[in-house]
């Protein structure tokens, strides 16, 4: 069912991978164009950063919701947006992927993403 | 990726007819999987009109344009594999000034037209390789035509009329056709010999004919 939104993502140059995943930790739909990423892996991963990132938020700004999170390391960057009350939209990158861009179309896809939920 | 403004997201569609005419001037953008890569479909509509088709590969880089792209995404979409399709508002006449591979010739996925519609019919018609059914309520024919060209001939309904005879009785009939009738497009018919027509093109000719003069006489206000 979110094929165009995978593809939307996929198609941006140096995000190699993309998943939708529920906030407990199960990978709804995604796809790597990198075989040595295992996505089940990568999503369970996802959601407890989430989880926790929203535990931090919660714990110092008294706010309890995170537009973005992101982990960058010297070898690539994954970012998680929420898209709808239950899952989130994350993509796994490159080090050197243009953020501007990504995040654009991060935040329009987790719409989509929210609307079909 | 084609430049437009995203409307909204169908999620289990069933009538792709349906969404080609609710977009004026847009396309209509689906993915789906296909063995370990992901591919986006493009088709392009314009006034209830296919008029470009695109077919990306995302994984390994590669497209397929036009006819062959608009062949891909129709037999994709009749297996359901496609689950969600989003429509798009967009400027066509510029995306086919940009990448003019894209573009197919005029097509509907309405399989009947009105007898009044020439415009639409004839925009079928110059692509069409297959049955056409034509009716005026008392008579229908049965056409096989190649990219506008009558091949062959024969009444369905009505007085038995083979090849040449079925097309001239079509011909003089065709004002109750466009004043009450309608067309219909349908698959292919292994005709016979005895159904073969000569001058093939005679039928279009008349359309265009006709055509004109309806839009000088609704000019005048007749």
């Amino acid at each position: 069912m979110f094929e165009n939104v995978i593809a939307d993502l996929l198609r941006v140059d140096g995000v190699k991978g993309v998943a939708i995943v529920s906030k407990d930790g199960l990978l709804i739909e995604g796809q790597a164009s990198d075989r040595t990423i295992d996505i089940e892996s990568v999503a369970a991963m996802v959601a407890t950063i989430y989880g926790t990132a929203l535990n931090v938020s919660n714990e110092v700004f008294h706010e309890e919701a995170v537009d973005m999170v992101t982990l960058e390391s010297p070898k690539g960057k994954i970012i998680t947006v929420e898209a709808g009350e239950n899952a989130v939209l994350t993509v796994l990158t490159d080090p050197k992927v243009n953020l501007g861009l990504v995040r654009i179309y991060l935040k329009r896809n987790a719409q989509k993403v929210a609307s079909m939920l | 990726m084609l430049p437009g403004r995203f409307i909204r997201v169908v999620v289990d569609f069933d009538d792709a007819r349906a969404l080609i005419n609710e977009v004026k001037e847009g396309y209509l953008k689906a993915s789906w999987r296909e063995g370990e890569s992901i591919k986006t479909g493009y088709v392009l509509v314009s006034r209830g009109f296919i008029v470009g088709a695109l077919v990306e590969d995302i994984i390994n880089g590669t497209r397929v344009e036009g006819e062959k792209a608009l062949e891909e995404i129709s037999r994709v979409g009749s297996s359901k594999r496609i689950k969600a399709v989003e429509v798009y508002e967009a400027n066509v006449d510029e995306i086919l000034r940009e990448n003019p591979s894209i573009r197919v010739e005029g097509r509907t996925l309405e399989k009947e037209i009105p007898g009044w519609d020439l415009d639409s019919l004839l925009r079928v018609l110059t692509t069409h390789r297959g049955e056409l059914k034509v009716h005026n309520g008392g008579t229908s024919w049965l056409l096989y035509l190649d990219n506008g060209v009558v091949k062959a001939a024969r009444t369905i309904r009505g007085p038995m009329l083979r090849g040449n005879d079925a097309l001239k009785n079509l011909l003089l009939e065709i004002g109750k056709v466009i004043r009450s009738g309608r067309y219909e497009l349908g698959g292919n018919w292994s005709f016979s010999e005895e159904d073969m027509v000569q001058a093939g093109d005679v039928f279009q000719e008349s359309l265009y004919l006709l055509r004109d003069k309806m839009r000088v006489e609704g000019a005048k206000g007749f």
